[in-house]
């Protein structure tokens, strides 16, 4: 369970959150939505405790997220995350020494699953398959909180197929919260449970996908167009 | 990823929708396994919980059954196939009637012009 | 502990190149002392540039944790990790420390065999009396002040990147790191030359005399300079630099942990 209770998050003169409460259950998977610079990052690195709320606090099952949470929240950034000198197998022994939670059977299976040659040099590896190997490090963990960042951005159609292919494969989908924050919602929308669509540090709206369907017989996206119309 | 979904259903009403034409369409048979939801979710490229609900609707309409820790059934009752088969058919015309109607064709209109459909359908062979 | 092991082997795996890079450092360093030597058909001058080497290693350990933190930057790479502030630091000490050492002992057996060499063929440079034990001493001071330099980085590292988060301070954070260094100058001068101090340091102080005999002469004795100055070691004043080192470190993982943000 994921709480927001008042959190205020400012930049110098700007917010990056503005008194957002809310919160998130387990077993499900929240698409959190919105333009760039809306909030989505500055929520991500809240809740793995990587920035401090200004004011109010974020509770991550029940504990305040500090940069020791990490231990249940496995993060996956929009940016290359890895050692650049690194062997993929490099890269995973390390995590396995750092992350208890973290399965090296499970990361062998998911980097078959995801074509991965442990052997290869992370310099080596091309956009798609850093994408991919983010994934896995992130996946191979059985992390209560699974935050995913723009893990889309910039990938081709056969990649970001693995991606959401790997995601349910290996998600623990009774227990764990997966959080996507992207702004590229067509492909992921049937993947999702609800969304939260956020706008200058505000949470402007909040749906069930299934029931946005049933109820106004919209999809997100329809849906994101009049909420961020203006 | 899948499949397209149209924006104005629901997504898990579309699954059922496609398992049961796969059921009229004999992909599927009575008594096969239906994928779990799991493998299902991962076919499909959609939520498990969604998934989760598609089967729950197929169970409640009696179209499958699940075996507790075995998995889920295509029923093997031929008259709920046969039902649903007829439901299926009876939603098809009853869009077709309203669109007919809705263009102000008469009953007569919309037979000998479906007659003619078929007819000139079955000179050409269907392909 | 094995969360440590790891971070200690992703540090030496990371900073090889670095520890190559220094090593390379070194033997140019050598081979410019030889030019010049011939140049100046000097023979002094390599003994000279191998003492220079062996002292340069003071600023090993800093110059090293520098490069380090900039190059994992304040990554999410690096703080997303439930592991401590204290772990994380220490493992780039750690591995830090290896690198330097190996260093260290190259260059001191190079200073070792140069001041022998040039001893034997009647130079000028002596080492009078002991030379080993003062070349032990001389190294346990580079290795100490190494340290003590290395922990400041680590502080003025979380210093820096926790002003980041204070809006007004964000611009001028060079300026405030400096004035912030002048401070602590005038204040650490001030109690240093307090008479409280000054009996406190008296009362634990062990004389070296024999290491008020290092010279380096030069020539035909025109120069002469002592190494080490203060041939005195006041066990108080080793105390209170420990207490120093322990609390900025401590200060510096405080700002990791509550500060710093990614």
């Amino acid at each position: 369970m994921i709480e927001f209770q008042n959190v205020t998050k400012k930049y110098g003169r700007e917010y990056g959150l503005n008194d957002v409460t809310y919160s998130l259950e387990k077993g499900k998977i929240y698409g959190l939505l919105g333009p760039n610079g809306s909030g989505k990052s500055t929520t991500l690195k809240l809740i793995a405790g990587l920035v401090h709320p200004t004011s109010g606090q974020v509770l991550v099952n029940g504990k305040l997220a500090n940069r020791k949470i990490a231990n249940e929240v496995a993060y996956l950034t929009e940016l290359d995350m890895f050692y650049q000198p690194f062997k993929i197998k490099d890269m995973i022994d390390f995590y396995a020494t750092q992350f208890q939670d973290f399965r090296i059977d499970r990361a062998n299976e998911l980097l078959q699953f995801m074509k991965l040659d442990k052997e290869k040099n992370i310099k080596q590896l091309s956009k798609g398959n850093r994408g991919r190997l983010k994934l896995v490090l992130a996946l191979a963990r059985e992390a209560s909180v699974l935050l995913l960042d723009e893990p889309f951005s910039g990938l081709d159609p056969m990649v970001r197929d693995s991606i959401v292919k790997g995601l349910l494969s290996y998600i623990d989908f009774d227990n764990q919260i997966v959080i996507i924050a992207t702004h590229e919602i067509d492909e992921i929308e049937p993947l999702l449970d609800e969304v939260l669509a956020i706008q200058d540090g505000k949470i402007i709206g909040r749906h069930n996908v299934e029931e946005l369907r049933e109820m106004e017989g919209l999809s997100i996206i329809e849906w994101m167009k009049r909420t961020f119309k203006e | 990823m899948g499949e397209e979904f149209q924006a104005s259903k629901p997504i898990y009403m579309q699954i059922v929708d496609k398992i049961n034409q796969q059921i009229i369409r004999g992909d599927l048979l009575p008594g096969n396994k239906l994928p779990s939801v799991r493998e299902m979710a991962i076919q499909t490229g959609v939520n498990p919980n969604t998934i989760q609900r598609t089967y729950s609707e197929l169970e409640r309409m009696e179209i499958v059954e699940t075996r507790r820790g075995q998995g889920t059934f295509v029923t093997e009752n031929d008259n709920l196939i046969k039902e649903l088969k007829v439901r299926l058919q009876m939603e098809i015309i009853e869009g077709f009637f309203n669109n007919m109607k809705e263009l102000g064709f008469s009953d007569e209109e919309m037979l000998s012009g479906l007659e003619f459909y078929i007819k000139g359908k079955r000179e050409k062979g269907y392909d | 502990m094995r969360a440590f092991k790891g971070l200690f082997i992703k540090e030496i795996k990371l900073s090889r190149n670095w520890f190559l890079i220094g090593l390379a450092l070194f033997i140019l360093a050598i081979f410019a002392g030889l030019a010049l030597k011939r140049y100046f058909n000097e023979p002094e001058i390599l003994p000279i540039v191998s003492i220079m080497i062996l002292v340069a290693h003071g600023l090993y350990l800093p110059a090293f944790l520098i490069t380090s933190l900039n190059t994992e930057g304040q990554s999410q790479l690096w703080l997303h990790n439930p592991n401590s502030g204290v772990k994380l630091f220490l493992a780039k000490l750690a591995a830090g420390s290896v690198y330097f050492l190996i260093s260290l002992l190259l260059a001191m057996f190079f200073v070792h065999w140069q001041v022998n060499l040039s001893d034997h063929g009647g130079g000028v440079t002596e080492f009078i009396e002991e030379p080993f034990p003062n070349m032990m001493l001389m190294g346990v001071a580079i290795v100490l002040s190494s340290i003590y330099l290395g922990v400041w980085v680590l502080f003025y590292w979380s210093f820096y990147h926790s002003l980041k988060r204070v809006p007004i301070a964000r611009n001028f954070r060079w300026p405030i790191l400096i004035g912030f260094w002048i401070l602590l100058e005038v204040v650490s001068n001030y109690i240093q030359n307090l008479p409280f101090y000054k009996n406190l340091k008296q009362s634990g102080v062990i004389s070296l005399d024999f290491m008020k005999s290092i010279k380096i002469e030069v020539g035909d004795s025109l120069d002469t300079g002592k190494v080490v100055e203060a041939a005195e070691i006041s066990l108080t004043n080793g105390i209170i630099y420990a207490a120093v080192v322990i609390l900025v470190f401590f200060i510096a993982v405080w700002l990791l942990e509550r500060k710093v943000e990614v």
